[in-house]
Order: C-alpha cells, then sequence, then structure tokens
C-alpha cells in the first residue's frame, strides 16, 4: 500500500487530527493492552477517584492478550481481539485523556461520540495476523493485574506497527457502508 | 496434529485467500488480504502461531465398525492436545466454569465428536477454533414453511451485522434440518470440507452460493473495513427433521481456518 503515516505515541492533538478513516499508519512508541477484566478494573479505579496503574493522557490502549512467552522472541504472537467487548468502559477512560484504542471490528455509536468529544482514534489491526504483529513489538513488561497472565497489563514498545484508522476524530468510519 | 496446525494454515485456504487477494478491488481490502498472506508465511518459516487465538481443540472422529480402537481415545487425544499447546507456546484458552473463569491451563478439555460409520477408516479431523468467530455462530429454528431464499437471506443479513467481529473474510458451515443436537455439530463439521467441494445436495448447494455471493456484495469486507471479499467459502448441507420444525446452524469460521484430516 502506499503513503503510510508513520505516527509515534504519546498522540498529540495534531497527530490525532491529521488521521482520517481508510488511512494506513505504521504505529511506533508506548501502548499499554487491556483486555475485558482490565477494563473493568480501570473503570472501578476511576469512578473511586483513585489513580490507574497506566497513564491515559495522550496514550493509546491495545486490546490484545498474547500467546505466553517463547524462548528467544520478545513476544509471541500477538494480535488484536474484539473491540465491541470493551466498549461500555471506554468513553470513561476517554474522558480521562486516552487517545487511541487498537482492536478488531465495529464500535458502538456511543463510543464514536465519545471520540469526537474527546478526541481519539481508533486503529484496526488485523485479526488473525498475529505472527506479523508480534514482529513490530520490541519490548514488553507486565504493568498491572500480573496475576490475569494473557488478559494483564502489558506496557509494549513498538516500531512501526501496520493498522488502519478505523474511525477517526470527526466520527467518520469504514464501517458500516453496508450494501 | 494441533502443534502444526497452529503454525501452518491449509493449502486450500492459503490459495483461496491468494485469489481473493488477486481480485481485491479495494486498497486497505487488498491491504489486509496480503497482511493475512504474510503472516502464513512467518508463522511457517518460524514456527510461531498464526493468531494468538490458539483456538478450542475441536475434535471430530468417524470411526469404521471394523476398527478396533485399544486403550482409551479421549484420554490419548486429550494429552495429545496439552502437549500441542505447552510444547507451541500456545495460549491456553479454555476455563473451567463459565462463570468463575478460572483457567485450566492446559487448554483442555477438547471438544470431541465420535461418530460410528461403516467400513474399516478411521478418520480424525481436528480444528483450532478460535473465540471471536465462535461467537458469531448461531442456530434458528425457523418456521417449517420457510422458503430456500428466506433461509439464505436470513444467514446472509445476520452474518453481514456481524460485520468485522468475526475477522473476515469468513468461512461459514451451514447445516438446514436436523435438530437442537445434530445441526451446530454438521454445521461446525463442515468447516472441515476442501474450498471448492460441494454437498451434492442441490438445494443447499444453491443456498451456499447465495450466501456467500450475497457476503461478497455487502461491501463488508476484510476485517469490516470494505471490500469486495468478505466471505472465501459457504458450505451447506441439509439433514432430515421434525413435520413442526426447520433448524438451521451457521457455524462461522474466520480466515485463520486451521484444520486438518487424518485418515487410518
Ligand atoms: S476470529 Fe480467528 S483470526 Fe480473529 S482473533 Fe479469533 S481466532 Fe484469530
Amino acid at each position: 500500500m502506499d503513503e503510510a503515516k508513520s505516527i509515534k505515541t504519546p498522540l498529540t492533538r495534531k497527530t490525532i487530527d491529521s488521521l482520517s478513516a481508510g488511512d494506513f499508519v505504521l504505529l511506533s512508541g508506548i501502548v499499554y493492552t487491556a483486555r475485558d477484566t482490565a477494563h473493568k478494573v480501570l473503570n472501578e479505579l476511576i469512578a473511586k477517584g483513585d489513580k490507574p496503574p497506566i497513564p491515559l493522557k495522550g496514550q493509546v490502549i491495545y486490546y490484545m492478550g498474547p500467546c505466553p512467552p517463547k524462548p528467544g522472541y520478545v513476544c509471541n504472537s500477538a494480535g488484536p481481539t474484539t473491540s465491541s467487548r470493551m466498549d461500555a468502559f471506554t468513553p470513561a477512560l476517554l474522558k480521562h485523556g486516552l487517545s487511541g484504542t487498537i482492536g478488531k471490528g465495529e464500535r458502538s455509536q456511543y463510543v464514536i461520540d465519545a471520540m469526537v468529544k474527546y478526541g481519539a482514534v481508533y486503529f484496526s489491526a488485523t485479526g488473525g495476523t498475529a505472527a506479523l504483529l508480534s514482529k513490530s513489538i520490541v519490548s514488553m513488561e507486565v504493568v498491572a493485574l500480573a496475576d490475569l497472565g494473557p488478559e494483564a497489563i502489558y506496557k509494549l514498545e513498538l516500531d512501526r506497527m501496520p493498522v488502519f484508522v478505523g474511525i477517526d476524530a470527526r466520527g467518520k468510519s469504514l464501517y458500516g457502508n453496508r450494501r | 496434529m494441533f502443534l502444526e496446525m497452529n503454525r501452518r494454515l491449509p493449502r486450500d485456504v492459503f490459495n483461496v485467500i491468494k485469489s481473493a487477494h488477486k481480485r481485491e478491488t479495494h486498497k486497505v481490502a487488498r491491504t489486509i488480504l496480503k497482511q493475512i498472506l504474510d503472516n502464513a508465511e512467518i508463522a511457517e518459516k518460524e514456527g510461531l502461531a498464526l493468531c494468538q487465538d490458539t483456538g478450542t481443540a475441536v475434535i471430530y472422529i468417524e470411526k469404521g465398525e471394523k476398527v478396533l480402537v485399544n486403550g482409551n481415545l479421549i484420554e490419548a487425544i486429550e494429552d495429545g492436545v496439552e502437549k500441542a499447546y505447552i510444547d507451541g507456546f500456545y495460549r491456553k484458552s479454555m476455563v473451567k466454569h463459565p462463570l468463575d473463569r478460572v483457567n485450566t491451563n492446559n487448554n483442555l478439555p477438547a471438544s470431541v465428536h465420535i461418530e460410528m460409520v461403516g467400513g474399516d477408516d478411521f478418520v480424525i479431523m481436528g480444528m483450532a477454533k478460535g473465540g471471536g468467530s465462535e461467537n458469531a455462530s448461531r442456530v434458528y429454528m425457523l418456521n417449517p414453511t420457510t422458503t430456500e431464499d428466506e433461509v439464505a437471506d436470513t444467514v446472509a443479513e445476520d452474518l453481514i451485522e456481524i460485520g468485522g467481529r468475526a475477522c473476515p473474510p469468513l468461512f461459514v458451515g451451514i447445516c438446514i434440518g436436523g435438530d437442537l443436537t445434530l445441526a451446530p455439530s454438521r454445521a461446525k463439521q463442515l468447516l472441515f470440507r476442501e474450498v471448492g467441494k460441494k454437498s451434492g445436495d442441490l438445494i443447499s448447494d444453491r443456498i451456499a452460493s447465495k450466501v456467500k455471493e450475497r457476503l461478497n456484495r455487502s461491501g463488508v469486507g476484510p476485517m469490516g473495513l470494505g471490500g469486495d471479499t468478505t466471505c472465501l467459502e459457504v458450505w451447506a448441507d441439509a439433514l432430515p427433521c421434525h413435520i413442526a420444525s426447520l433448524p438451521v446452524a451457521v457455524s462461522v469460521c474466520c480466515h485463520s481456518l486451521r484444520r486438518a484430516v487424518v485418515r487410518i
């Protein structure tokens, strides 16, 4: 594909606004993983007014739970999980500064509305290409909820991970152009 | 069997993705299909799992009546599955209780189905079935007066509605008829059929091609991001059923259809 946009996390408002649905993006920098349980925990902490274990401002969360560590590899196969399961928990995180999410599949309209309101993008990573995607992960460490194994919160450093802008900060979406 | 399966796409699956990539006209969709093909090559070369969701181990066995099995068949199968998921560094994706969600840590139990058939063949069919596409599978109990076109439309509309969640382009098995036990089991078993192979039942085959055509016209595209390729193959079959019923089971699999068949 031609003209991939290279961008780096944390995302600035300028970067966010420069992205449009359909863009092919090579994403570098720090991202955090969180799946169902981690989202529930983050939401509970925010609701109580406690500090979440990861920064949110300008950050990107990747909905992913990797295969167990394999000797000789920074990260074993790792790809996105279905984003809609995280929908209910997403607006609260966006409100606290989260600027991007990476997953697969459609988002609910209320998530899109919150993305527009707080300024955030949604990236689609290709499900079922976990061997390929894992090549872009240059470092990985558990930062919270270690006992959850693949569902723990990991801090990842990415080097040009290929993703698409599925929904941009103006609410334009590649989903739903159905015939 | 499961060690190899999670690293290497079956040739018919790889080839049908390859020809879809050649035909695809949307830019984003072409890139995604290319990523899927590249992923298959990396996974095979490096012995990495194709997808981090290495699935539930689904096993169908057809045991010829003349075949004698020594020892405990299910135990032997489960030992094999456990070893593959540990040796392969694959994700263990089974929880013991659906509501307390504690992981069994060995990817067991497997989902094992044994059928007695005539003859002296022993056939083992194994599939690593991911959760994302399993969640898109369903059973309908339709009115017995439902027409062929209505069946195809119902199935197709709902698959379009699922959109990108089940990692399209999809493979789909449809069983028309049977009952609540037989229909979903047969629908899933259809996913073992070679790409391009028909059932021989003309009505089922017409439904299969209608659903496939409808999906590929839908614009859902790879990962739901738009394109010509939403579905790679649909297999359908019919079973006898009760006069008052018309069950239709739809078993959905993502593009990463990891399956193998061994005949002994
Ligand atoms: S639906 Fe298939 S390709 Fe997608 S994440 Fe699940 S197993 Fe992997």
